[in-house]
């Protein structure tokens, strides 16, 4: 299953938004900042991922992207969108660990990139426009799901995120309620999370 | 063509029929009522099947993928540092030995849980307000790889840790010296099975990452 989930700790730092998050870290509020973390992890390590990386690359381009996050929340804190920094950043990240990566693969005196011994690395630019809405769109709704109480973050993830679809029968078995509950619920919980979009879809 | 009505009418569907229409769980009959409402011009309705289908389709194009926890929690220690002032140059750490923070091979297997790392042995030493993280590759013919990047923890952007001389060392010997990039990553290739120490130079001092297992249990 593609996990969403927040701790009940967690739940208040769920609520805030970015601004507030980012100016709970800059008062040294270490739970802020790993919520921070936690929100925009799948954004920042999918984009590597997606632009077919290795997961080393990724792993050291999420590190990266996360230390340049810290060193200006100062700046992000008075006004750029953490998502939209987050995306740039990253894409950026991605175009240079895939430059490195090609420069290592060409034996080095060699001019020749089609010689035999040439290994095709991807070449990562920055993302298209219609990309990054996409990418902000998921982001978006899936921080709504985890903004959802308890319940209704349960089943709306059962229903959106698991790997496979899930029957009402095996939702009810798992959230040990009735099957003609879960539809009524759903449509509860799909207009808490309309609320919670708030026409950002 | 039909006049767009902008309120709720009395004969529109619930919600729940709405999205259960978009996903396809109402009965034939059911469906070609909600259908014949919708192409009347209801704009209320028109618009909650819309965001329904928008939603869907943001959750069907969603493939991303979630780091794995190492990679995660790496980033959540980014914070821990000390919030004390950094020392000036004419302050030196002088001779530091990096401690073990962090041992990727020490960590518990979760029964049934299939891992999404590599044979990849991560450790992550600190020094001071420095940390050097280390990836050792497995073994490939007795050799592996060593891939590491040290940051400071307060430090402004990259500037302290590029350029840094690094030497990796066995029983006194230097094996191999390198330089940090300028973003303080490094990589040794090819480094035999054993246990090293790895010395760093810094503007302010040295650091000594003792002990470092390269292929070794």
């Amino acid at each position: 299953m593609k996990h969403i989930g927040a701790t009940k700790a967690s739940e208040n730092l769920n609520e805030r938004d970015d601004r507030a998050l980012v100016v709970a870290c800059l008062e040294g509020d270490h739970a802020a900042w790993e919520a921070l973390i936690r929100r925009y992890q799948r954004l920042i390590y999918s984009i590597p991922i997606k632009a077919r990386l290795s997961q080393e690359d990724a792993a050291d381009i999420f590190q990266s992207v996360c230390l340049k996050l810290y060193e200006k929340l100062n700046t992000i804190r008075d006004g750029e969108r953490v998502s939209s920094w987050l995306i740039t950043t990253t894409s950026r990240e991605c175009w240079r660990i895939s430059a490195r990566n090609r420069r290592e693969a060409i034996p080095s005196g060699s001019d020749d990139e089609n010689g035999s011994n040439f290994i095709e690395i991807p070449a990562t630019g920055l993302l298209a426009d219609e990309e990054r809405e996409v990418l902000e769109r998921q982001h978006q709704l899936r921080h709504a799901v985890e903004a959802l109480p308890d319940r209704c973050r349960e089943l709306i993830s059962m229903l959106f995120y698991h790997e496979n679809e899930l029957s009402y029968v095996d939702i009810a078995g798992r959230m040990k309620m009735p099957v003609p509950s879960i539809g009524p619920t759903r449509a509860r919980c799909l207009e808490k999370l309309r609320k919670l979009l708030a026409g950002k879809l | 063509m039909p006049k767009i009505q902008e309120k709720k009418q009395m004969n529109c569907p619930s919600f729940e029929r709405l999205v259960d229409f978009v996903d396809s769980r109402l009965e034939e009959r059911e469906a070609a009522r909600v259908e014949a409402h919708l192409a009347s011009g209801c704009g209320v309705c028109g618009e909650t099947t819309s965001w329904y289908e928008r939603v869907r389709h943001t959750v069907e194009s969603d493939h991303s993928v979630a780091p794995p926890s190492w990679v995660f929690k790496r980033a959540v220690r980014i914070f821990d540092a000390p919030k004390r002032r950094s020392p000036g140059l004419t302050e030196r750490i002088g001779h530091a030995i990096a401690s073990l923070v962090f041992d990727s091979f020490a960590r518990p297997a979760l029964v049934g849980v299939r891992s999404t790392e590599t044979a990849n042995r991560q450790l992550l030493y600190r020094a001071d307000d420095y940390s050097i993280d280390l990836q050792i590759s497995g073994l490939e013919h007795s050799n592996a790889d060593v891939m590491g990047q040290i940051l400071k923890e307060r430090g402004e952007g990259f500037e302290s840790v590029c350029g840094l001389k690094l030497e990796l060392a066995r029983h006194d010997d230097v094996i191999v010296s390198v330089v940090t990039n300028d973003i303080g990553e490094f990589k040794l290739t090819g480094i035999e099975q054993g246990v090293y120490e790895l010395r760093v130079a810094l503007s302010e001092g040295s650091i000594t990452v003792p002990n470092i297992p390269v292929g070794e249990p």
